[in-house]
This record gives structure tokens, C-alpha cells and sequence, in this order.
């Protein structure tokens, strides 16, 4: 027995013996020297001298196209090589961008914007207002763009004079500045010349020009020295590195090890270790991704009576499952969060709040005889999806529900949503900028989710809403069409809002950090 | 050298039809499965008309075997096809990517060779001894861990624990270590097993006891008589197992942000970016029947009784 004791603890020895005997070779260089000839980019080393800062996120970019597949990274990517109209402080506030002034015709249709001169673009062509009729129209009338449905409602677009440029609707949009401030100015003439190679080199007329793309590796921009707005604000950063890593762990790990200088998407269990790092720093902060759960209310379908759908909202202690599960984010009650047109912190108390009696209550007077509900969500929506759920479906079962949860990839579920092929459907959404107008738009002023149930009220109220201008207005109305879904209980139940965190260097100063997942690395400096 | 030919000419007449049949496993199987390209490029609340425009874009409106005709007609012509999310040409995307899987793939061999075969002889010679006891603990582990959790665990103890090596990326060899390692340990694992087991079957012939009898040194016995028959097997398994690399890559590669096809295939198969899919599945097919052929020629030159036929 001890012999075995032994020979145990031998291997044991032995095999880490193994495996650092492997890396034995390199031992003697550390992290930051890194051997000469070597393309490995980390934190904390300039490549030949050059200033490098590294950044990684979860996702790669898939098409560089700002208007074809919006991926979360690319929020933060965008502001790096292009620039916009408007720009946001993201709190609801624009100021001026490539337009230096701007005014709305009174009945809010004609757009009147006045641009910078003297921009150039990266591939030299000149920015004028054939750059914003060119972008404007492209996402206006090529409804094969994923973001068409944003700009579908412009008729056309003028260019007046060289700078100016009117935009015609053909409907109000109401949320036109907050559109503007990410929908990056394209170069017309590489436009009309490359079509969707252009955004093979993408050029841009931002502060750092894009240089590569290896997909899968990294992508890198190098800084533009003719930018028309440093002032006195230039970066000492040569060269801005973006590398997706999909494994939270590595990515965690890369930042430790500081090959990375900033990282986004961490997930909450790795705040501690993190913060405790030397010279890192962890950003936490409420967020702007809010859960939610569509319920299909086809005709003889549970969720068609109201009852079972406050009796679900009802039954769910959204509480407990932040504060013992997840350990970040908060409760949602409300369609958003504060810092988001439509918020109201009274009205959100109101509706939604865990009350396991009346759920039961509810669900015993309701239609509801104790079929399947066919519960799915797509994995990685929510931290820790799996655990999540299942006290969601336990809190369901207590209250007279009975279950059937199935978590699964997107592809599968976007096309069981979309055929209402469902009970309850699991997912996610982030407003940008204070704007609910993403989600309102896709899934209340069009039923995507295929849940069938419409209240024309909600509708009319949406519409009218995404057609005023004067913001105050604009909030009024979606607070009246908020209380109207949670009074009804339906289309989708609310369910948890997610914190926001992300982690830098301390070497880095001038990042901004938004709470809706957007990095603004254009003002970066490293020390 | 004639035989040579005609072997040749028939194993590469039978690799046409294996990717024939590849090629319709490929084309059928992502189309079997739900989910549509053009739904998840569009937003949420995409009309039927938009997902039909992007459709006809993508040439996916078109009769299924029209559709693979075309495919099939494009590949013949050396296009795999233009990936739909990447917006690339496919074999621009594989062709980049492929060489970070093949050293990947190749190191985890030799990771896998280095550590294997020393355990493997030493443990078949002695049997029941400590250094034995060992490989059997290692073989174990390695066969029953799983690699996201040992390419994790790598990350910790030699990335952020020790620094000695970077966490993630690819250019330089330091960056290959500890995906070479994760990869190539199960494979070492199972190796090590092999050749004990070969080993020590091949000790126990009567021809290794008539030639001790004839007085001839261990070294020699060991090296020259059985350890090249117990190669034979050993050789075979890592020929099959270069297939449970490429898969096993898939995960190494997500671990340690290693941009080869791996990371590729997940994201083409999540995207279902049918054309992506069909190249990569067919490029690495491909792959799988040359090593093969590879391997059976090895096989004839380390085992002469074995003919080409």
C-alpha cells in the first residue's frame, strides 16, 4: 500500500516534471520580453518599438459591413475607424460629429445637416454630402442590410451644396440622432467602385485606419496621424490590436498575464480574481442588456390567457436568482432600465414584483390545466444560462407550471421563434444610447417572435412614439405603451438586467467605458 | 515500383468516391439541420420578402440539387465558394487558416510520440515496476480528462502562475506549447497504452526467448526485435487518430484563441454558412485520406511482409 503511496505521489511529480521539462526551453524569458521574430502581440511590450495596445472581446467581426451583420464588438470597432454624423455621450446627449449643425422641419420630416469640411477619408477621397447621401441611401433602400429596417422610413436623400446634405422621410423618425451616432460615413465613390469589397480595406474618415483582418486571429488599426480631430488630444498608441477569444478563462487569464491591456464580457464569477490583479482595474456597472422571455399566445395555447401570464411574472423571484446566482445585475421589471427613454422608476415598482401566493392564485383561476410548457432559450444569454433557468423552472413548477426546458444553439432557435414553435422563448436584447427603439421596433411594432398577441393600443402608442421628435414627448408615450404590456402581462415577460463589466490595464488612460457594452478606444493613451 | 502505381491509382480512385460521398453528406446534413443563413443575417422582425431577397442573394432560392450541382460544378472548377457571413472566398479562409491547424495537429503528434514512447517501452519491458505504475496513472488521466478543462488548467499553472508562457495567441513557438500539449496528451495517453501492452506481448514470443538464447543483448532485443513489431499497431492508431485531432483541435483552438479551422468550423456551423461548412468539411476530408494513404505506406516500409496489394 505504501509502495503505491509512493509511486502515486512519484507521478504525480514526475508528470509536472513532464510537462514544464516541455516549456523548459523558453523558461527564461517572461511574458512582455518576447523572443525576437515573434508576431505574438502582448500587452505591456512595444513591438519595435512601436506603442501597443491590445483589446479582447468574445466575438470576432464576421463582415466588416457596419450596416450587414452588427455584432456586439463592432459598436466599440466602428468608433475606432469611422465617424458619424451625431456622436453620444450615450446618455441621451449628441453632439456634433462629421455634421457641425443640424435642424428638423417642423413636421419633423426633412433633415437639414451641415458638414465639416476639410475631412478626408482614409483611402483620400474627400467627405462631402455625397458621402451621406451614398451611406444614408445605401441602408435605406438595400433591404437585404440588417439594419435596413432602421432606415427604411427615408425617402431621400439631397445633397443641397457640397456640405450640405437633407435627408427626406417619409415618415417622422423619431430616434433619427440616436441612428446617426452608429452609422458610420462611407467613402461614396469606393462605394459605387468596390460595392461590398470596400469593406475589404475599409476606409473610414476616424481616428485609426484599418490595416488587417485575420479572421479568428486579430484584426489591427494603426493610428491616422491626418486625423481632423485629435487637437491637442493625440493618442501615443501607434497601433490598436483587437483579438476575439471565445473561452471567458483565457480571455480572464490573457488579462492577468497582462498580454491583453482590455477586456470586455467578463462574467461575474471572475470579478474577484480580477480585481485582484495587480494594475488592473474592473469596471463594473449596470448595464443595458435586459432578458426577456417571449410567450406564445397562439389561439389554445397556455399563455393565451392573460391569468397565466402574470402568473408566470409573478412567480418568479428575479431577486434571489441575481443575488444568489449570478452575483451581478439587477431585477427587471419594467421593458428598460434607467438611462433609457421610457423608464420610470415608480411605474417599474408596480408591475412584475415576486409574489409566489398570487401566482397561484392566478393560475388556479386561469384556463391553465397543466400542459407542457415548452420552455427554450439560447445558451450564453444570461451567465451561467443553465443554472438560471433551472431555478426559473423551479419557481414555475411551484407555482402549478409544468416545465420542459430546453437550452440550444442560436440558429435552431431563431427558427423556432420566428414559427412561434414554442411556449416560452428565452433570449436577450441591448439598447444602445438610452434608445429602446431596437427592440420596440423588431419585437413590439413587429410580433418576430411570432406570439400572436396583438393590443392595437400598444401599437398605436409605439408608432406614435417612433415618430415624435421632441424626446420628453417621445418618453411620455412609451411609458404609457410600457404600463399598457404590463398591465397585459404579454408578448414578453422582463427578466433580468445585466451589469456591464469590463476590465483594463492601468497603463491605459482615455477609454471610455459606456454601460451599454460600447468601448470608445479612440482617445486611447498607454503609458 | 509497379505495384507502388497500381496502389496508388486504386487508393486514389476509392478517395474520389469517399469525397463524393462527403461532399453529399456535407451539402445534406447542415441543410437537414433548422436554421436559416438569411434569417440570422437579417434582424428579428425581417419581412418574408427581405429573407427571400437575401435568399436569391445567396443563391440559396434555388432546387436543392441544383444547388449541388453547381457546388459540386464550382469545386471541380478549385472554387470552394464564397463564405456568406465572412464574405470571402472559402478557400481563401481555409487555406489561411489551415496551416495553424496543421502545425497544431503536427506538434500534438510530436508531443504525443515524445512522451509516449519512452513510457510506452520502459513500462512494456518492466512491467509491474514504478515507472509502469506511473504511465498507467498518466494514461488514465489523459484519457479521461477532458481538454477544455486541461488546456484551462495548462493556462493557469504555466500562464498566470508561473508567466513562462502566454496564455493565448499564434505566431511564435511559445504560443504552440501549451495547445501542442493539451492536444497532443490524450493521444500521448493512448499511444503509451499501445505500445506497453505491444511490447510486452512481443517480449513474451518464443522468437525473443530464442534470440536471448543466442546471447544477444537487450538493447539490441528491445530496439530491433520488438519494438518494430510492436510499432506496427501503435503507427495504425495514430494514423486513425489524426481525425480525433482535427475534432480535438476544434476545442484546443477555442481555448487558446488559436486561429486555425477549428475556430472556423464552429462559427461557420453556428452561422450556418452552408457554402463555409461544405468547403471545410470537404478540405478536411481530403486531409483525412491522404494521411491515411500516408500511413499505409509507412505501414509497408516499417513491415515488408506487408505488400502494397
Amino acid at each position: 500500500m505504501r509502495k503505491r503511496i509512493i509511486c502515486c505521489l512519484l507521478a504525480a511529480v514526475l508528470g509536472i516534471g513532464t510537462l514544464s521539462g516541455c516549456g523548459g526551453g523558453t523558461k527564461s524569458s517572461t511574458p512582455g520580453t518576447n523572443a525576437a521574430g515573434g508576431t505574438e502581440t502582448s500587452a505591456g511590450k512595444k513591438e519595435g518599438g512601436e506603442n501597443v495596445v491590445t483589446f479582447s472581446m468574445s466575438e470576432d467581426v464576421y463582415t466588416w459591413d457596419p450596416m450587414g451583420q452588427p455584432v456586439v464588438p463592432f459598436y466599440s470597432i466602428q468608433l475606432l475607424i469611422y465617424d458619424m454624423l451625431v456622436r453620444t455621450d450615450h446618455a441621451g446627449n449628441y453632439e456634433p460629429g462629421l455634421a457641425t449643425e443640424w435642424s428638423v422641419s417642423d413636421d419633423g420630416l426633412d433633415w437639414t445637416f451641415k458638414l465639416r469640411q476639410g475631412v478626408k477619408f482614409h483611402n483620400g477621397e474627400d467627405f462631402n454630402a455625397d458621402s451621406v447621401k451614398a451611406t444614408l441611401e445605401r441602408g435605406a433602400f438595400n433591404n437585404t442590410l440588417n439594419m435596413n429596417f432602421l432606415w427604411s422610413d427615408i425617402e431621400s436623400v439631397e445633397a443641397a451644396d457640397e456640405y450640405t446634405a437633407v435627408v427626406h422621410c417619409k415618415k417622422p423618425i423619431g430616434d433619427m440622432l440616436n441612428q446617426l451616432t452608429y452609422m458610420p460615413m462611407l467613402p461614396a465613390k469606393a462605394l459605387a467602385e468596390q460595392g461590398e469589397d470596400m469593406f475589404k480595406t475599409s476606409p473610414g474618415t476616424g481616428p485609426w485606419k484599418f490595416v488587417s483582418w485575420d479572421p479568428g486571429n486579430e484584426a489591427v488599426f494603426v493610428r491616422n496621424d491626418d486625423y481632423w480631430d485629435w487637437g491637442n488630444q493625440k493618442s501615443n498608441v501607434d497601433k490598436i490590436v483587437y483579438k476575439p477569444i471565445s473561452e471567458d478563462t483565457t480571455r480572464v487569464s490573457s488579462m492577468r498575464t497582462g498580454e491583453f491591456d482590455l477586456i470586455s464580457n467578463i462574467p461575474p464569477d471572475q470579478v474577484d480574481v480580477l480585481s485582484g490583479t495587480d494594475g488592473v482595474t474592473v469596471d463594473s456597472k449596470p448595464g443595458t442588456t435586459i432578458s426577456w422571455m417571449a410567450l406564445q399566445s397562439g389561439q389554445g395555447k397556455p399563455f393565451a390567457d392573460k391569468n397565466v401570464r402574470l402568473a408566470l411574472t409573478h412567480a418568479i423571484d428575479r431577486k434571489l436568482i441575481v443575488e444568489s446566482i449570478l452575483g451581478s445585475g439587477s431585477p427587471a421589471y419594467w421593458p428598460v432600465m434607467e438611462g433609457v427613454t421610457g423608464y420610470d422608476k415608480d411605474l417599474e415598482s408596480k408591475y412584475n414584483q415576486y409574489d409566489p401566493e398570487l401566482a397561484k392564485k392566478l393560475l388556479k383561476e386561469s384556463s391553465y390545466k397543466g400542459e407542457e410548457i415548452y420552455f427554450m432559450a439560447i445558451d450564453g444569454k444570461v451567465p451561467r444560462t443553465k443554472e438560471v433557468l433551472q431555478a426559473v423552472m423551479s419557481m414555475m413548477t411551484e407555482a402549478g407550471f409544468n416545465v420542459k426546458l430546453e437550452i440550444m444553439e442560436g440558429a435552431t432557435f431563431v427558427t423556432k421563434r420566428s414559427a412561434g414553435d414554442y411556449d416560452i422563448a428565452f433570449s436577450n436584447v441591448f439598447y444602445n444610447n438610452g434608445s429602446p427603439w431596437r427592440h420596440m421596433i423588431t419585437h413590439w411594432l413587429s410580433d418576430s417572435c411570432n406570439t400572436q398577441l396583438e393590443n392595437p393600443e400598444i401599437t398605436s402608442l409605439l408608432t406614435e412614439a417612433r415618430q415624435t421628435i421632441d424626446r420628453s414627448k417621445q418618453d411620455e408615450l412609451l411609458k404609457q405603451a410600457f404600463t399598457l404590456m404590463m398591465e397585459d402581462g404579454g408578448r414578453m415577460c422582463y427578466f433580468i438586467n445585466l451589469d456591464t463589466i469590463n476590465a483594463y490595464s492601468n497603463k491605459l488612460s482615455g477609454v471610455r467605458l459606456y454601460n451599454d457594452t460600447i468601448i470608445d478606444l479612440s482617445r486611447v493613451m498607454k503609458n | 515500383m509497379q505495384n507502388f502505381m497500381q496502389f496508388m491509382v486504386k487508393r486514389l480512385l476509392s478517395a474520389v468516391i469517399v469525397l463524393f460521398g462527403v461532399s453529399i453528406v456535407a451539402f445534406g446534413l447542415m441543410r437537414l439541420a433548422p436554421g436559416n443563413p438569411a434569417a440570422l443575417m437579417l434582424p428579428d422582425n425581417a419581412t418574408v420578402e427581405q429573407i427571400a431577397a437575401v435568399e436569391a442573394k445567396m443563391g440559396l432560392n434555388k432546387p436543392l440539387i441544383q444547388q449541388y450541382l453547381i457546388y459540386i460544378g464550382d469545386v471541380l472548377h478549385g472554387n470552394l465558394g464564397t463564405s456568406i457571413f465572412f464574405n470571402r472566398s472559402c478557400g481563401e479562409l481555409i487555406f489561411g487558416r489551415l496551416p495553424a491547424t496543421g502545425l497544431l495537429t503536427f506538434a500534438a503528434v510530436v508531443v504525443s510520440i515524445l512522451v509516449s514512447f519512452p513510457m510506452g517501452i520502459i513500462s512494456g519491458i518492466k512491467k509491474g515496476s514504478a515507472i509502469d505504475f506511473f504511465s498507467m496513472v498518466f494514461a488514465l488521466l489523459g484519457m479521461s480528462m477532458s481538454q477544455v478543462w486541461l488546456g484551462l488548467l495548462f493556462i493557469l499553472f504555466f500562464g498566470v502562475f508561473m508567466g513562462v508562457l502566454p496564455t493565448q495567441g499564434y505566431g511564435s513557438f511559445r504560443n504552440l506549447i501549451l495547445p501542442a500539449l493539451t492536444l497532443g496528451l490524450p493521444l500521448a495517453a493512448l499511444v503509451t497504452r499501445m505500445l506497453r501492452s505491444g511490447m510486452y506481448e512481443v517480449l513474451e514470443e518464443d522468437y525473443i526467448t530464442a534470440t536471448k538464447a543466442r546471447g544477444i543483448g537487450n538493447f539490441k532485443i528491445y530496439t530491433r526485435y520488438a519494438l518494430k513489431n510492436a510499432l506496427l499497431p501503435t503507427i495504425t492508431i495514430i494514423g486513425m487518430q489524426i481525425g480525433q485531432l482535427l475534432a480535438g483541435a476544434i476545442i484546443v483552438e477555442q481555448v487558446f484563441g488559436w486561429p486555425g479551422l477549428g475556430s472556423l468550423t464552429v462559427k461557420a456551423i453556428n452561422m450556418r454558412d452552408f457554402p463555409l461548412i461544405q468547403s471545410i468539411l470537404l478540405v478536411t476530408a481530403s486531409l483525412f485520406v491522404i494521411i491515411n494513404i500516408l500511413v499505409d505506406i509507412i505501414y509497408v516500409a516499417v513491415d515488408p511482409r506487408m505488400s502494397l496489394n
